[in-house]
């Protein structure tokens, strides 16, 4: 094996790391885009309306309500996607670290509404009642899930919803993810990649094909050892 | 810039409402659609003098949805808007028939100034397809 060989699984696994972070952030920043967007012609539209104030009837207290109200929802839609983007971005800070599946995997699935949305595809997340308290390496999984969710959307029907279930067994943490596919026997692409990514959460993936569905099921310890 | 009719499509229904707000309080007349099936529709049924698109939706894209347009209407002005990652989509755009691509957040006076250019291009066009269509029936009739 020559030397470049030997660096090149590091060097793919940094580019993926890259990619994916590139693929979540992009999308968020788009929408975010579209917020500050729209704030900059709410102002805009005051702005034009104080101009000619001489000319027409006087903005009424109403008018003002409307005006706060549709600044205040934007900028709520834009300050939550600044904290999930926030939290994804520190996904990375530590090898292996404690936190809760559920804020996580809920966290990751608001980041790829618009992924979603732009196939057609609304993203159905159930929750356990009891929180899942896993102990693991949180970016290698978010890698895993994206790219599950990620291959499965390319298959998708449109206007349909993709179920994501989490649920804790046999001190295992278990993601079913299912959709409807546009055709039948589908299967999910860059599935050596994502086998590659569980693996090394010393998990597994399960994929089952039922006519035009197709479930996949991500499974790992609770516990990374 | 009174009377031109504009059609906005955006998936963002806040951002098209309120752009379409704007300019109808400057005297233009703005429709709004939220996704490039709504636009077809709508242009068979008006003829405007610019169309205001958005370049990432879901479903039929601005792309898609800008062939599909000129395929129907090749006269159509269109202005499409695009992110800063999609500069290239609006340069494929250009070269697909678009008039114009701005990028997001666009600020509105070179909007409304570009969509002055839209209507007086739209103009030329339909005053010089009427010279055609007068020069070739008196041709045709031997006048």
């Amino acid at each position: 094996m020559s030397s470049d060989d030997s660096t090149r699984p590091a060097d793919q696994f940094l580019y993926e790391s890259l990619a994916f972070f590139g693929a979540v952030t992009a999308s968020v920043t788009h929408e975010l885009n579209n917020v500050l967007g729209t704030i900059d012609q709410i102002a805009g539209l005051l702005e034009d309306l104080a101009a000619t104030l001489t000319q027409r009837e006087a903005i009424t207290p109403e008018d003002l309500d409307s005006f706060a109200l549709r600044i205040t929802r934007q900028t709520e839609r834009g300050t939550t996607l600044v904290k999930r983007l926030n939290a994804f971005a520190h996904s990375g800070d530590h090898e292996v670290t404690e936190f809760n599946l559920c804020d996580t995997i809920e966290n990751l699935t608001a980041l790829m509404r618009r992924l979603a949305q732009m196939q057609r595809v609304e993203l159905a997340l159930t929750l356990p009642p009891e929180d899942i308290i896993v102990k693991t390496n949180s970016f290698l999984l978010l890698q895993t899930v994206f790219h599950i969710i990620k291959s499965m959307l390319l298959h998708t029907e449109q206007n349909t919803a993709m179920t994501i279930l989490l649920l804790e067994r046999d001190d295992q943490a278990v993601v079913t993810i299912e959709t409807q596919c546009v055709e039948a026997l589908a299967e999910i692409t860059d599935k050596d990649h994502i086998r590659l990514l569980a693996t090394r959460l010393s998990g597994k993936i399960e994929e089952h094909t039922d006519a035009k569905r197709i479930r996949v099921v991500f499974s790992f310890p609770l516990v990374w050892s | 810039m009174a009377d031109t009719k504009i059609l906005i499509v955006d998936d963002e229904e806040e951002f098209a409402s309120t752009l379409a707000e704007r300019m109808n309080n400057r005297g233009l007349k703005a429709d709004t659609v939220t996704s490039g099936e709504e636009a077809l529709q709508s242009i068979a049924d008006v003829s405007y003098d610019a169309i205001v698109l958005d370049l990432a939706m879901p479903g039929m894209d601005g792309i898609e949805t800008l062939k599909r347009m000129l395929s129907l209407r090749p006269e159509l002005q269109i202005i499409l808007l695009t992110g800063r990652g999609t500069i290239q989509k609006g340069i494929e755009a250009v070269k697909s028939g678009a008039f114009e691509f701005l990028e997001k957040p666009v600020k509105f006076d070179t909007l409304l100034s570009k969509i002055d250019e839209a209507k007086s291009r739209k103009m030329t066009l339909t005053a010089e397809k009427t010279n055609d269509m007068i020069d070739e029936l008196l041709k045709r009739k031997g006048w």
